[in-house]
């Protein structure tokens, strides 16, 4: 049954639909100025913090 | 038609109604005020996760160690118990409806109003538990006056409680849920701490605490945990871009439609088919397991602290292999039944989208139009599909931390694929903006 399994993932790795390279570099573009905004923005608010702590 | 028997958690339904519930809006909400709410609601967290809380007797301790990413914590502030409640009040009502425990229909709006005020009181009762159970346990310092000792208590739970209800508010009148964005907002926020952070270390005076302004000014590429190195950095960055990738990589079954003379068409299985979600699963079971281990404390504890609990960075994956490779195992392992048991749990399983498909008229080229012939060939993509992508995030979660990525493994996989379904829920409701007719096809 494992042998099974393994010969169907096999199967499906090979008949999957990979992203192009376009595709892949546009989401990778949009995705990672998304997490830099929220990033930044907390960096922002806990530097502040900080240094009135400090 | 027969009334179905009403659930025995009516009896709570006057305490439910009494609950304040933040209302559903009467109008389509326009992208702007979306966008607007969400933003909002994510500086309130970002500023609550700063806030100290007031009469600690000592520095606040984390026991969920590197989970408390998962759980949109941090550690001695407003938002010590993050979604932990939330999260964890989730799970129990699912399993106990999904078991047949408690008897909802959640097509019902009666039952679902039901289910959600329920919810929504036992993630507070929770929190109220959880606090106490903090504070009582010494997290914050003890002997520590009674006075003090409620006050934390209270702090703690209005916590919780406006966490709940700014994560209705998000959901509501924002993108995604409120439990996500603030998931995501914890992590990016140390990602870049720990990445650029110009300060000296907390922990170890004299020492710059960001992974660049260090290997800049003292040329240190690599630092052993907890304190954030290069090497972090660029697992970090390795994680993102893998995760992008395996988010894009879909099997697509081909189908057609009986009527319409048999256009063609195909229904893709993303290869995260039940996402990130086994990762945040085992890893909740995992935390919780180490919350009651800390209450048998002993071996039993250390065997929790030890293999349940992955090894961050180079240095301790070096110092004992044998518990990286022992997590490495359980986490997958884990991440796999955990996969298996969500897909099945919300309709996602191999009959549930035979019958959805078979419904809409659909068969797979090449086989007789039969729902079980379509399940079964379904059911060999969803499968291997299912298994692959949760060993796949499992392996993946584990990995990032043991080369000590920031905001741990779990919480980079989390935050990449968080950020992306929300990129595509906005670009989604961009188009149904500028198109309305758009909108049916979109399913609103």
């Amino acid at each position: 049954m494992l042998r099974r399994f393994l010969y169907e993932c096999r199967r499906v790795l090979r008949v999957a639909r990979k992203p192009e390279s376009e595709e892949y570099w546009k989401i990778a573009k949009v995705t990672g100025i998304g997490i830099m905004v929220i990033g930044i923005v907390g960096f922002v608010i806990r530097l502040i913090v900080e240094l009135i702590g400090a | 038609m027969e009334e179905a028997p009403k659930s025995k958690l009516y009896v709570f339904e006057p305490l439910v109604r009494k609950l304040p519930e933040v209302s559903v809006p009467k109008r389509h909400v326009p992208f702007k005020e979306k966008f607007i709410w969400s933003a909002l609601t994510l500086v309130v967290y970002l500023i609550m996760a700063q806030i100290p809380l007031y009469g600690m007797a000592a520095e606040a301790q984390n026991w969920w160690g590197s989970f408390q990413y998962i759980l949109a914590s941090r550690s001695g502030t407003l938002m010590q118990l993050g979604i932990g409640p939330i999260v964890t009040a989730g799970i129990i009502m699912q399993l106990l409806v999904g078991a047949r425990i408690i008897n909802l229909d959640l097509t019902q709006s009666r039952d679902r109003a039901l289910f959600t005020g329920v919810q929504k009181m036992l993630a507070i009762f929770i929190g109220v538990i959880q606090a106490a159970a903090y504070t009582l346990g010494g997290a914050f310092g003890s002997p520590i006056s009674l006075q003090a000792i409620l006050l934390l208590i209270a702090q703690l739970t209005l916590g919780v409680i406006i966490v709940i209800y700014l994560d209705e508010l998000v959901s509501k009148y924002g993108f995604g849920s409120g439990i996500s964005l603030f998931i995501a907002g914890g992590v990016a926020s140390a990602v870049f701490w720990q990445a650029f952070n110009p300060l000296e270390s907390g922990a170890f005076p004299g020492e710059l605490g960001g992974a660049i302004p260090k290997f800049f000014v003292d040329g240190v590429f690599y630092r052993p945990w907890p304190e954030p190195s290069m090497v972090g950095v660029l697992a970090t960055l390795a994680i993102f871009f893998i995760v992008i990738y395996a988010e894009n990589v879909r099997v697509e079954v081909p189908l057609a439609y009986s009527r319409f003379g048999g256009i063609r068409g195909r229904y893709p299985i993303r290869f995260f088919y039940a996402s990130v979600i086994p990762v945040i699963l085992a890893s909740v079971l995992f935390a919780n397991f180490r919350l009651i281990g800390r209450i048998f404390g002993g071996s039993f504890q250390e065997f929790i602290n030890t293999y349940l609990n992955s090894p961050n960075g180079l240095t301790q994956v070096a110092a004992d292999p044998i518990r990286a490779v022992v997590y490495l195992v359980i986490l997958v392992g884990a991440s796999m039944g955990f996969a298996w048991m969500w897909i099945n749990m919300t309709n996602m399983g191999p009959r549930d989208v035979a019958q959805q498909l078979h419904r809409s008229g659909m068969s797979i080229p090449g086989f007789r139009r039969d729902i079980r012939i379509m399940e079964r060939v379904l059911s060999r993509y969803i499968t291997a599909v299912t298994l692959l992508g949760g060993a796949a995030v499992g392996a993946l979660s584990a990995g990032a931390d043991f080369l000590g990525a920031l905001g741990s493994g779990t919480g980079i996989l989390l935050t990449v694929s968080i950020v992306y379904r929300l990129y595509q829920e906005m670009a989604r409701e961009q188009i149904s903006e500028m198109f309305p007719m758009a909108r049916r096809f979109l399913g609103e």
